[in-house]
Order: C-alpha cells, then sequence, then structure tokens
C-alpha cells in the first residue's frame, strides 16, 4: 500500500505538468474551436463553422499538399539512408564514433541558426551560386529559394540532413540490440549478407522502426521553423505548410478560433497516423 | 529511511511543480513600481538599419534623466511580422504599456487606452484619427512611399533622364536592358513584402485612390471591389515588366536587405523603396544614388504618406506615465523625437513642428513630391475604415505569386474572398 502511495506520489507531479501543459491547451483549443475569437475581445459560440470552413479553405489545402509532399519525401529519405547510415557506422570500430557525432551534429544545432545558415547558402548571392561561378558552372545557377517549384526541394533537402542523423541514432541503438548468434547461426545455414539484413536484422529492428517513422511522420506534419525563416511560406505559397498556416490564421489574421479548429484536425490526423502505424508495424512484427 | 526517501520525494516533486508553474506567470513588474521605488512601463519598439537600438536607448535614457521616478524598459519585436509579434505578447499577457506601430491592432476594440485630451492637442489635427469615435492612438510620424532609386552612373553612362511619364519610364527601362545591364531590383525570400508592395503603393494604391478616393469605405460597404479594372491593370503592367526581364534574375532568392546591397552594388539601375532608403543613402553621403518619384500610369500626381502611431495598452498599470513619456517625446524634449525622425527619412505629425538637416537624398525625395496630393495607403489607412489585419500580408504573398506568373485575375479575386474573409473573422 505504501509503496503504492509512493508510486503515486512520483507520478503525480509529472501528471499535473503534463495536464496543465498539453491536456488542457489541447482541451482548451478544442472549445476556442466552437468560437469566433480574435484572441483578444470576447468569444463568439458558432459551433462547428470554423471546421466546416478548415474544409473549404483552398489555401489550407494547399498547405496540407505542401506538408505531405515535405513529410513523405522526407520521411522515405530519412528512414532509408537513416538506416543505410547506421548500418555502416554499427559495422565501423571505433571510429564509428566520429562518424555518429558528425552525423548527430545538425539534429543538436538550433534550427534557427542552422536555418539562417542554409539561407545564406540558397540565396541568389550565397555560397552555392558564388560556388558555381567559381566553377566555371553560371549556367547552373539557380533562383532556389525564389523559384516556383525549387523552393520546396530546398526545404526538403534542409530537413533531410537536419534530421538524418537523428534517425541513424534510432536505427543504430535498433541495430545494437540484435544479438549476434544470430548471424553466426545464419552463416551456419549458408545466409549472405542479404539473408542476413531480410531475415534477421529487419525482423528485429521494427520496434525501433515504428519509433523512426513515427517521429519523422510527426515531426514533419508539425514543420514551421525551417520554413519560416528559409522563405517565410514563400514564394507565394509555394512552401507553406499546415502549422505555419495555423500560426498565420492565429496571429496575422486574428482567427484564433479557426486556427484552433485547424489544430484540432491535425491533432487528430497525427492521432490516427500514429495508431495506424503502430499497429501496422505490431502486426509486421509479429508476422517477421 | 523510507519516511525520509517519501519527503524528499515530496519535496523534489514540489519544487519541480513550483519551477513549471513560475513560467506560468505574467509580467510582474510592468506598469508597477519596480524596485528602488521607481515607477516602470514597457515599450514596444522594433530596429531596422535605420531606426537602430542606439535611437531607441537615447530617448529612453534622455527620458529617464529628465524623470528619474520612471524606468523605461525597451521591448524588441523581432521578425518580419510585426502585428504577428504584438498579438502574440498580448496572447501571452505580455503585452508592453507603450507600443509603435498601433495602427492596426488599434482596430481591435478594447486593446488601447482613450488618449487624453492634453496629449492629443500635441499634434496635428489632420494627422489624428478615431476607432469606435473614440482617439486611442497618437501619430507618431508621416512617411512618404515610395520613388524609384538610381544609379547616377548607369543613367550618365545611357544618356538618360529622369523620366517623367510611364512610358517615358519603361523606354528608361528597356534602354537599359538593351545595353545588357538590369533595370529593375526587388527583395523576395523572408521579406515578402519586398517583392511587389513598393511597386504596389507606387502605383496601384495611387491609381486606385486617383479613381475612387473613398476606396477604403467603398471596399467596406461592399460598393466596390479590388477586382476592378485599375488594379488589374496596374499589376499586369508590373507582370509584363517582370516577364521582360526588367527584374533582377535572382531577386525572389534575396531578402530586402540582400537585394538593397545588391542595388547599391550595381547589380540593377533601378529599386522602388520608400523614404528610409533616401535617409540612409544620406547617413552614407553616398552621393552615386538618385531617386525620382515614379510616374504614374494614369498621369496624377499622387503620393502615398503614411502616418505611423503610437498607442498606450489599456491594461497598462501606469497610464501616466505612459503618456508622460508620450508628452516627452513629442513635446518636452523634441531632440529625441528629431532623432527618430532623421534616423528614417520621415516627418513630424505634432503641431509643433520638429524639422532637421536634409542630406541631398532625402531634399530629392521631398522635391519631387512637393506638388502632390498626399493620400494614405489603403491597406495601412488608420480609424473606421481600416483594412483588416493580414491583408497586407495576404497581398503580399499574392504579389509575389504574380510575379512568379499567377494569373493576375485570379490573384485579385482572391484579394476579394480573403478582404470579406478576414472582416467577417474580425
Amino acid at each position: 500500500m505504501k509503496k503504492k502511495r509512493m508510486s503515486i506520489g512520483f507520478a503525480a507531479p509529472a501528471f499535473v505538468i503534463y495536464t496543465m501543459l498539453l491536456v488542457i491547451p489541447i482541451m482548451m483549443a478544442f472549445y476556442f474551436s466552437l468560437n469566433k475569437w480574435n484572441g483578444f475581445n470576447a468569444m463568439q459560440f458558432i459551433g462547428i463553422e470554423n471546421y466546416i470552413n478548415v474544409f473549404r479553405d483552398a489555401r489550407l489545402g494547399n498547405a496540407v499538399i505542401n506538408t505531405l509532399i515535405i513529410s513523405v519525401v522526407v520521411i522515405i529519405f530519412v528512414n532509408v539512408l537513416g538506416l543505410f547510415l547506421a548500418m555502416l557506422v554499427n559495422t565501423a570500430s571505433v571510429k564509428s564514433n566520429i562518424f555518429r557525432t558528425i552525423f548527430f551534429i545538425p539534429f543538436v544545432l538550433s534550427t534557427v541558426a542552422i536555418s539562417f545558415v542554409w539561407k545564406s547558402i540558397l540565396s541568389y548571392n550565397g555560397v552555392l551560386n558564388g560556388m558555381l561561378t567559381t566553377f566555371g558552372q553560371e549556367g547552373l545557377i539557380g533562383n532556389w529559394l525564389g523559384s516556383h517549384g525549387s523552393a520546396i526541394v530546398c526545404i526538403i533537402i534542409v530537413e533531410i540532413w537536419r534530421t538524418l542523423g537523428y534517425h541513424m541514432m534510432l536505427y543504430l541503438a535498433a541495430l545494437q540490440t540484435v544479438p549476434h548468434e544470430l548471424y553466426e547461426a545464419c552463416t551456419v545455414d549458408g545466409g549472405n549478407r542479404w539473408n542476413k539484413f531480410r531475415h534477421v536484422t529487419l525482423p528485429l529492428i521494427v520496434p525501433g522502426m515504428t519509433v523512426s517513422f513515427l517521429m519523422s511522420i510527426i515531426n514533419e506534419l508539425r514543420m514551421y521553423d525551417v520554413v519560416k525563416i528559409m522563405t517565410d511560406g514563400g514564394p507565394g505559397y509555394d512552401t507553406e505548410t499546415i502549422v505555419y498556416n495555423i500560426v498565420s490564421q492565429g496571429f496575422s489574421n486574428s482567427m484564433v478560433g479557426y486556427s484552433s479548429a485547424i489544430s484540432v484536425v491535425l491533432f487528430l490526423a497525427i492521432g490516427a497516423i500514429s495508431v495506424f502505424i503502430v499497429t501496422k508495424m505490431n502486426q509486421k512484427e509479429v508476422e517477421m | 529511511m523510507k519516511k525520509r526517501k517519501a519527503l524528499t520525494a515530496i519535496a523534489l516533486s514540489a519544487a519541480l511543480v513550483a519551477s513549471c508553474l513560475a513560467g506560468c506567470g505574467k509580467k510582474t513588474e510592468t506598469g508597477s513600481t519596480a524596485d528602488s521605488g521607481k515607477t516602470k512601463i514597457t515599450f514596444g519598439v522594433f530596429e531596422t538599419d535605420n531606426i537602430t537600438s542606439e535611437v531607441w536607448q537615447n530617448m529612453i535614457d534622455s527620458f529617464e534623466k529628465d524623470h528619474p521616478d520612471i524606468t523605461v524598459e525597451k521591448v524588441l519585436a523581432t521578425g518580419d511580422d510585426r502585428q504577428a509579434f504584438w498579438k502574440t505578447m498580448l496572447s501571452s499577457g505580455s503585452f508592453p504599456d507603450v507600443v509603435i506601430e498601433a495602427e492596426q491592432l488599434a482596430t481591435m476594440e478594447g486593446i488601447f487606452t482613450e488618449v487624453p485630451q492634453d496629449v492629443q492637442e500635441l499634434f496635428d489635427d489632420t494627422t489624428l484619427c478615431q476607432y469606435n469615435g473614440k482617439c486611442i492612438t497618437v501619430p507618431s510620424f508621416k512617411q512618404y512611399k515610395m520613388q524609384c532609386y538610381y544609379n547616377k552612373s548607369v543613367f550618365k553612362d545611357l544618356n538618360l533622364e529622369e523620366p517623367q511619364t510611364w512610358d517615358e519610364f519603361m523606354n528608361v527601362c528597356q534602354t537599359i536592358k538593351d545595353a545588357g545591364q538590369t533595370p529593375l531590383m526587388c527583395g523576395g525570400t523572408g521579406d515578402i513584402w519586398a517583392t511587389g508592395e513598393p511597386f504596389w503603393i507606387a502605383e496601384g494604391d495611387t491609381a486606385l485612390l486617383s479613381k475612387y478616393p473613398d476606396f477604403n469605405k467603398e471596399l467596406k460597404e461592399g460598393t466596390n471591389k479590388w477586382n476592378n479594372d485599375t488594379t488589374v491593370d496596374v499589376l499586369t503592367k508590373w507582370q509584363d515588366m517582370v516577364n521582360k526581364g526588367y527584374y533582377y534574375d535572382g531577386a525572389m532568392s534575396l531578402s530586402y536587405s540582400q537585394a538593397a546591397e545588391e542595388f547599391k552594388k550595381g547589380s540593377a539601375a533601378m529599386m522602388v523603396d520608400g523614404s528610409w532608403q533616401a535617409a540612409g543613402l544620406d547617413s552614407e553621403s553616398n552621393e552615386d544614388f538618385g531617386v525620382f518619384a515614379l510616374p504614374t500610369m494614369d498621369g496624377s500626381k499622387i503620393t502615398v504618406a503614411d502616418c505611423s502611431y503610437w498607442g498606450v495598452s489599456e491594461t497598462c498599470e501606469n497610464k501616466d506615465a505612459a503618456f508622460q513619456f508620450i508628452k516627452y517625446v513629442f513635446d518636452e524634449n523634441q531632440d529625441v523625437y528629431k532623432t527618430y525622425l532623421q534616423a528614417d527619412g520621415l516627418y513630424s505629425t505634432t503641431k509643433k513642428a520638429v524639422t532637421y538637416d536634409q542630406g541631398n537624398v532625402t531634399t530629392k525625395f521631398i522635391d519631387n513630391i512637393a506638388d502632390n496630393d498626399t493620400v494614405q495607403e489603403i491597406v495601412k489607412l488608420p480609424g473606421e475604415n481600416a483594412a483588416p489585419s493580414g491583408m497586407q500580408s495576404f497581398m503580399d504573398k499574392s504579389f509575389q505569386n504574380i510575379f512568379n506568373g499567377a494569373d493576375v485575375k485570379t490573384e485579385v479575386e482572391s484579394w476579394d474572398t480573403e478582404y470579406q474573409r478576414l472582416l467577417d473573422a474580425q
């Protein structure tokens, strides 16, 4: 009984903090979403009108498409490349620590700082175009952040560069849980490198893969800072993401009720995707 | 032993919760009596290349020296969207006591307090404005926008004169282009306003207000629309200029500062910009650049001159001190007001007019528009017919779309939809 009380005592602060900083704001956002509110004056209850508008808003639709494009490409790249790099680093010797550090550095650095650095690299008179000029490749000089199409590619590249090390570390942690004896057994059974990967590594790293996929999905669907600094959603609306749209609607347009409705829909979408991924990956884990 | 462990756990947990809750508190000293018995007010500002930290600090230091019982703490707005920054502060309960550029926020009821009569009387009546029948802001300066700066050596080499009509301006652009140089510079990434806003203010606002002098009122009443022949014509001509290659190739990948720097380095012969550029050139004693009033498309002699406003927060606990600060800046010690105005090429709005020694470029800037009528920028008009918050940002993005080839008519149609949406929502 005493032990139980003590456990509750330890868990209580975390529960209070979690409730205050997460559960209550989420509930408040839901309440705001049912009101017309500019964030300052009195609220006016409008029922589900904000939710109806969410599905009619063309600019938000464009932000959803941009977010999905960025998310799908980044998720595929960071997971495939992350696993590949983790396998390379895992087989390397003590020197692998250096590579781990090098790959992980971008994730540790401030996103704001690296966004400014990349902005200066990719601006028209920046480092990249300067290097192309130096090497006599003037024909390749591009308006990277200002052209329709190329700006979103720049965002994707920066996001892959920024998060790759983190996903490599997740895979590396998963790889290190695979018992060495299983590889030896596979060798004894005549298995080649592909067989070892397919029948030993892959089934045993599914839990790590689930975490990596989930984290990448959540991170990319919430993307804001890189876009805000590098392009401010531009040119035009070309790189506006869902969260950028939420912030713009809430603070630039003084539509806090409407932006809360978008937030609630995004929250539910991320929740649904997370549940789907975890369920599917758990099934895969059992199948494999 | 177990009891001690439990107590330690409870104490640590309590400390953890307390430290978290500490972050949730609202401002503590603002507007109240801070340490050493002084009254403290917060002053929300932003900084630019011209209006630097020193300009504000000079203002604050002078005031504190003459009013030792009041301290002023500067709150700096960061980022491109200052209105969004102030709204964030408002939501978090940290809104400064005195805020500059208050005109858009003033459209929301209850944010600013009514300005006392004695303070109102310091300002030129024509610059004061009302929201719901109340004067809640004071005009801090008048700023003339936008004219075309040009590289004198390019004009000299190509025997070009400052254009007086739209057709002459087009000829100047074409001549520069034919000579293998870039006629015009603008900014883009990160500073979305720098793409189309300067051109729109010089050509769009003037064209619309010359044809519809009460455009804001008509727009609000629903008797006029953004989507009219004048708007479409101005933006189509602008898009033609882009398509003809009059603009610098990489302009959209440059911030405003980078664009201004490239212009000064000679990457383009002209740049449409505000009076702050003239003040900047004068402060550098830069004689390499001239400025001419961009000829309007319809030949009308109209210039956009915006007033900017300061407001005192309704939640300010020491409104007397806040208004004392305003009186000090605009009346009691006009030297600090003069420094502020001179830094950015601004003009006074007080009855006791403040003048300063202007440099050559600023003098030319003012001479160019001496005979023109002045109007207020459509989306920055203060008072009852103010455009809804967020419209400026929406238009800036639309200008970028048009610059990148979007259909002008479709874009302008979206202005009306967005205007109505924002108006309904606010």
